[in-house]
């Protein structure tokens, strides 16, 4: 069994939103009670729509919102609500991120070099030879070239840009790389460079990656484990191939038949939801999904949602239906 | 009897650096009641071609030319669209062509009411008065799936999410039942939940309504779903015409081949993905001879001094490369 390298207990982020100037204010429940666990060596796939809290939950690990509930343990420490800033820089110095877009994510004043080598410089290495001598020793992993050290970023394609983020998330000796739809800003045919390049890090690096993406093909070759998620709630998670073979939750089953395959070997039979996600402010405890849920029963309606089951080893999902499949 | 037939159609941008060519020379038809889309990767003239249908690029900075530019509206009539002055467009638009666009809410006006913006299609278009008209933007709402469309047509663009706006372009689009419904990118801006509704909603529509599409997309998997037929283009040329099913099953083009390699089937085992080397070229430094000759596996001396005709192979396909896929597999070897 491998190492757990960042566990989650109960991870919760709120946010307050005022609906009126003198109104109290609202509470919009981004991610709520995230159990995780992330092993050693593996790439942990997040799944689901736009706004269902992927990103925030990503933020909340690297310290990019306030934690509202709950914590995360990872390198030997927990981190929580009432964490310091040391404690916080103890953990942070482990992991790294890759964001979505590489058009806003660089500093277009920087060189390459520069760019690169920030995050050691952020770790108090100011010796611009060394920094230099380090981004140099990157530059080529990642598959761009010397000369690339001094230019500027708008001189790069957007595929370039993204390898030169992966350099420098790659340069402070990061194990944990929180990589953000890294390839849904760029175009389809460079795609599969920067995810090879990802895998082909990951063995020399020994990195292990949360891996954030709406796209299900991707989740599937990529990742070992995976989550699903749906307004803020995990709703199924497990060993990714398991869920694939055998989706429980209806919203897994509804987001899998929603993929488009350019050759599908068998005709799938595709389930189109209905409607849209209902709004994440000042939800009720029910299952927030029953709204658009073809499955739905009236006791999904009115019973909060139950606790994860462990349906198949290394399966777990949330919903009242299962086991009723 | 095409509804849309395009020869030879070219636009350039006049910029800063110089002249930008971003479609050269391409043959475009639409059939009555069929589906057609181009697919292409972003810079490769797709979406400028979409607009040069609707002639919403003003010139300057593009300059279109065509051989012939002929769409056919409902009594037969055959319009040349380039010589189209504005207002002769106007009347076209919305009630013979109109067009669906990738991200909503930028095209719909955020100080009007949704009813209201609703109504100016029949109220411009048919003479309407605002009463009637507003009785048939809530008939057209609910055609597209909108619930509850009198308490929606009483918001504002911004109360509503991006697939019930991009369901009010629909509905805007398809109000007056045109002939031709152009899509650019129609899902890109979606989730994939709402992508399932979207074409849907776009299917049933045009089959209801009788109308052709074409549509304009990324996404290998959408082409398969919505068309017919496909053109495949790579910086400003197509590269592949063909039916959907030869195209997605026997891919001639090396850029086509590659395109549907790269997104792995998902009963498929892979441990990497196939990729393309290299960056599409910048539309001001195209390479000489073929364009895709520089990250092509099968380039040859030939593809890099002159690029390669489309060669019509007579049953509706047509390829823009010098060898058969027989060749290619030959020379892999």
């Amino acid at each position: 069994m491998a190492e757990i390298l960042l566990k989650t207990n109960d991870l919760t982020v709120d946010f307050k939103i005022k609906k009126s100037l003198f109104g109290k204010p609202g509470r919009l429940s981004a991610v709520k009670n995230i159990n995780l666990e992330i092993k050693r060596g593996e790439i942990y796939g997040l799944v689901g729509e736009s706004g269902c809290g992927k990103t925030t939950l990503a933020n909340a690990i690297l310290g990019f919102v306030p934690i509202t509930s709950g914590s995360f343990e990872c390198f030997g420490k927990t981190i929580d609500a009432k964490s310091s800033a040391a404690d916080w820089r103890e953990v942070r110095r482990h992991m790294q991120t890759v964001f979505q877009d590489p058009y806003s994510s660089l500093n277009s004043r920087f060189t390459v070099w520069q760019i690169i080598s920030e995050p050691l410089y952020i770790a108090g290495e100011r010796d611009t030879r060394v920094l230099r001598e380090r981004a140099a020793g990157l530059i080529e992993k990642v598959g761009l070239s010397l000369q690339d050290l001094d230019r500027y970023v708008f001189e790069f394609s957007g595929g370039q840009r993204q390898r030169i983020a992966i350099a420098r998330a790659l340069i402070a000796d990061a194990e944990l790389i929180i990589c953000d739809e890294p390839t849904s800003a760029l175009d389809v045919s460079v795609h599969s460079q920067i995810c090879n390049l990802l895998l082909d890090l990951r063995e020399e690096f020994e990195l292990t990656y949360l891996f954030i993406s709406h796209n299900l093909s991707l989740i599937k070759h990529i990742t070992d484990h995976m989550s699903v998620m749906y307004l803020g709630e995990v709703m199924e998670s497990g060993s990714t191939e398991e869920i694939f073979r055998d989706p429980r939750t209806p919203y897994t089953e509804a987001l899998m038949s929603a993929i488009l395959e350019v050759n599908p070997s068998t005709k799938r039979e595709r389930i189109i939801l209905s409607g849209e996600a209902r709004s994440p402010i000042d939800p009720p405890n029910l299952c927030r999904f029953a709204n658009r849920c073809p499955k739905a029963t009236d006791r999904c309606r009115i019973a909060p949602l139950p606790a994860p089951v462990e349906i198949a080893p290394e399966h777990f999902a949330r919903c009242h239906l299962c086991g009723e499949k | 009897m095409n509804v849309l037939d395009i020869k030879n159609l070219k636009v350039v941008f006049r910029t800063e650096e110089g002249f930008v060519r971003a479609v050269e020379g391409v043959d475009i038809h639409v059939g009555e009641g069929e589906r057609v889309a181009i697919v292409g990767e972003s810079g490769c003239g797709k979406s400028v071609t979409s607009l040069a249908c609707m002639n919403l690029l003003t010139t300057p900075p593009a300059y279109v030319t065509a051989d012939r530019f002929v769409f056919t509206d409902r009594s037969g009539h055959r319009h040349n669209i380039l010589e189209k002055t504005e207002n002769e467009m106007l009347a076209l638009r919305a009630e013979e062509m109109a067009m669906i666009f990738q991200d909503p809410s930028t095209f719909l006006n955020p100080v009007m009411t949704i009813g209201e913006q609703l109504d100016e299609v029949f109220i411009y278009h048919m003479n309407m008065k605002p009463k009637a008209a507003r009785a048939c933007s809530l008939t057209m709402m609910k055609k597209v799936g909108i619930p509850d469309p009198e308490m929606r047509a009483s918001q504002y663009p911004h109360e509503l999410s991006g697939g019930l706006k991009q369901r009010i372009l629909i509905a805007m689009a398809t109000s007056l039942s045109p002939r031709l419904l152009i899509a650019d990118e129609p899902t890109t801006a979606l989730d994939v939940t709402i992508q399932a509704q979207i074409l849907q909603l776009i299917s049933d529509r045009c089959e209801k309504e009788k109308m052709s599409l074409l549509m304009i997309t990324h996404d290998l998997g959408v082409v398969r779903e919505m068309a017919d037929r496909v053109y495949v283009m790579y910086c400003g040329k197509i590269v592949e015409e063909g039916t959907i099913d030869e195209i997605m099953q026997n891919p001639q083009h090396p850029y086509t081949k590659a395109l549907i390699d790269t997104v792995p089937g998902m009963d498929e085992q892979v441990e990497r993905f196939v990729q393309i080397p290299h960056n599409v070229p910048h539309p001001m430094h195209k390479p000489e001879g073929c364009y895709f000759s520089n990250r092509c596996a099968y380039c040859t001396a030939l593809c890099r001094q002159k690029q390669p005709p489309l060669f019509d192979r007579g049953d509706g396909r047509k390829i823009r490369c010098y060898y058969t896929p027989e060749e290619l597999w030959l020379k892999s070897y």
